[in-house]
């Protein structure tokens, strides 16, 4: 038995004299239960499992209890490390009393992540419409929050409706090979002739947008060019592999732009396409199918948890990616701070008056007062904020391990609400922890 | 249940108005949990187009904005939100369900 084997030293030693661990991996030997044990959060898979939830990223979560420890992992308040979810839930790993789960709303059915599989999951594969997202998109699981996007190409899988350029031949739902939805409904072209290719257009906008699409090659190497059907806003060329790749073409507003051209296919060649997308906005989000009309994806939305006290004396910690997806103002993804209200909370989440976007950390005082105001120059961080607010007000923020701010501040103690959401641009949380104690 | 309808204003300006008129706050930013998707002046029409999935049943105070498309027109929300809005279409526009013929019933 794994767990006896591994039950000899350290942590896992007292992880498994409980009855409850024990009885907990005889009663579920798929795995979760071995790494459940092995972070020593016996009962959490059992838990979700209880409440109906689904339970992933079991090895991931253990690898987080390591790298965050057990100490600081008995002392906090709220620890999430994203493998546990049902319809409209997300479970934390502490408290394991429920308190601290997050409560999800999405609203639309829409929706799509990249499963434990690397497989592209619809609504169709279960994600319903307020379904959390734990995404697998570089391999990592991570909790995905996103903002309103819409897929404003109507068929974003059934090239047939498209134009094809005349010497290019179009195959739908080819056997050849499966789409990233591991399914045969990819579109297969063949081109007889140079430089020509197949369209979207006679659709309209003039904003700052991302188009996207799933490409291929029969061989590799075969390259084409992404632009607007309209010629406005240039193109980018890509040179095709035989592995599905999602490639991207910006354009910036003030034009006007028609949808979505694939262009260049040199004689000969044969690609392969699937899950076209153009959204308005900076930066591609999760696919959005669509099936005759455009689609939208509400944004990702949790409830607020509050805590009775204020956390006087405190460490926050928050692992997490913020890609160049923005909105116009300053509406935090994360804010951990007073029940109202920017001041007197530490907020991440990324910037657009900053050039290049970036995600910025601001801690501000009950005053209004900016306390911390640090640019991230990463996409993916590691943000840790200390404060004692007794008996000088100290703080200190941490960036991936250095420590890059330092200060005092009496006037910043009203830690007491954590708000997520994906409506400050879209983010991935790896794993939080809130300790009240520094 | 959440129901999905479309409207049809004069000019951006006066959807923005009735948009803001549901609540946000300081920031700007929706306090209401309906989902709104600008699809602007869409070909053929010189209105301004916008589709909601109320949070819930439909405000009664933006009737007269509303507009029926043949299901379910150019944009949707989902499979769910389509088939709500569907079923909603026909119940207020019965004339325009499909007579199936009898050949076809037959068939």
């Amino acid at each position: 038995m794994g767990y006896l084997t591994n039950s000899g030293t350290g942590f896992m030693k007292d992880a498994v004299t409980t009855v409850s661990n024990v009885k907990s991996y005889l009663v579920n030997k798929t795995g979760y239960l071995v790494d459940a044990i092995r972070v020593g959060i016996g009962d959490f898979g059992q838990r979700v499992l209880d409440d109906g939830g689904t339970v992933e990223a079991s090895a991931e979560a253990a690898a987080s209890y390591r790298e965050i420890t057990e100490t600081v992992f008995d002392s906090a308040s709220l620890v999430l490390f994203p493998s546990g979810y049902k319809e409209s839930k997300v479970y934390s790993h502490k408290p394991i009393s429920g308190d601290g789960d997050l409560i999800y709303s999405r609203g639309t059915d829409t929706a799509t992540r990249v499963n434990e599989q690397g497989l592209i999951e619809k609504e169709s594969d279960g994600l319903t419409d307020s379904m959390p997202r734990i995404d697998y998109t570089g391999g990592e699981p991570s909790l995905l929050l996103e903002p309103q996007r819409t897929n404003l190409l109507p068929y974003s899988e059934d090239f047939s409706q498209w134009t094809i350029d005349t010497g290019v031949t179009l195959t739908s739902n080819t056997t050849d090979l499966v789409s990233p939805d591991g399914t045969n409904n990819a579109s297969k072209f063949t081109s007889s002739v140079s430089d020509k290719g197949f369209y979207k257009g006679g659709l309209s906008s003039t904003a700052q947008s991302t188009r996207s699409i799933y490409l291929r090659g029969a061989v590799g190497g075969e390259q084409v060019i992404l632009k607007d059907p309209s010629g406005n806003g240039g193109n980018t060329p890509v040179t095709l592999t035989t592995s599905w790749v999602r490639y991207t073409h910006k354009t910036d507003s003030g034009s006007s732009y028609q949808g979505l051209y694939i262009d260049d296919i040199a004689s000969t060649d044969t690609i392969y396409a699937w899950g076209a997308q153009w959204e308005e906005g900076d930066g591609e989000t999760s696919y959005i199918p669509t099936t005759g009309a455009s689609a939208t994806r509400a944004a990702d939305s949790f409830n607020t948890l509050t805590y009775a006290d204020n956390f006087n004396s405190l460490t926050f910690y928050a692992e997490v990616e913020m890609k160049d997806v923005i909105r116009d103002d300053i509406t935090s993804a994360i804010r951990f701070g007073e029940q109202s209200g920017n001041n007197g909370s530490i907020r991440i989440f990324r910037s657009s008056l900053l050039n290049p976007k970036r995600a910025v950390v601001i801690a501000r005082d009950l005053s209004g007062d900016n306390i911390i105001n640090y640019t991230v120059t990463e996409d993916r961080i590691k943000i840790k904020l200390t404060y004692d607010r007794s008996p000088d007000g100290d703080w200190e923020l941490f960036i991936n391990g250095n420590s890059e701010a330092t200060g005092t501040s009496t006037d910043f103690n009203e830690f007491d609400t954590l708000e997520i959401s994906g409506v400050g641009g879209q983010a991935r949380i790896y794993k939080m922890y809130i300790k009240n104690s520094i | 249940m959440r129901q999905f309808r479309k409207y049809e204003f004069g000019s951006k300006g006066a959807a923005t108005t009735k948009i803001n008129a549901l609540g946000v706050d300081e920031e700007g930013n929706p306090t209401h949990n309906h989902i709104i998707a600008h699809l602007g002046e869409i070909e053929g029409s010189k209105s301004y187009h916008i589709d909601v999935l109320w949070d819930g049943e439909a405000d009664p105070n933006w009737n007269k904005q509303m507009i029926w498309c043949e299901p379910v027109g150019l944009h949707t929300f989902g499979a769910k939100s389509a088939q709500e809005y569907t079923a909603a279409y026909y119940e207020a526009n019965p004339e325009m369900i499909p007579v199936v013929e009898e050949e076809e019933i037959e068939e």
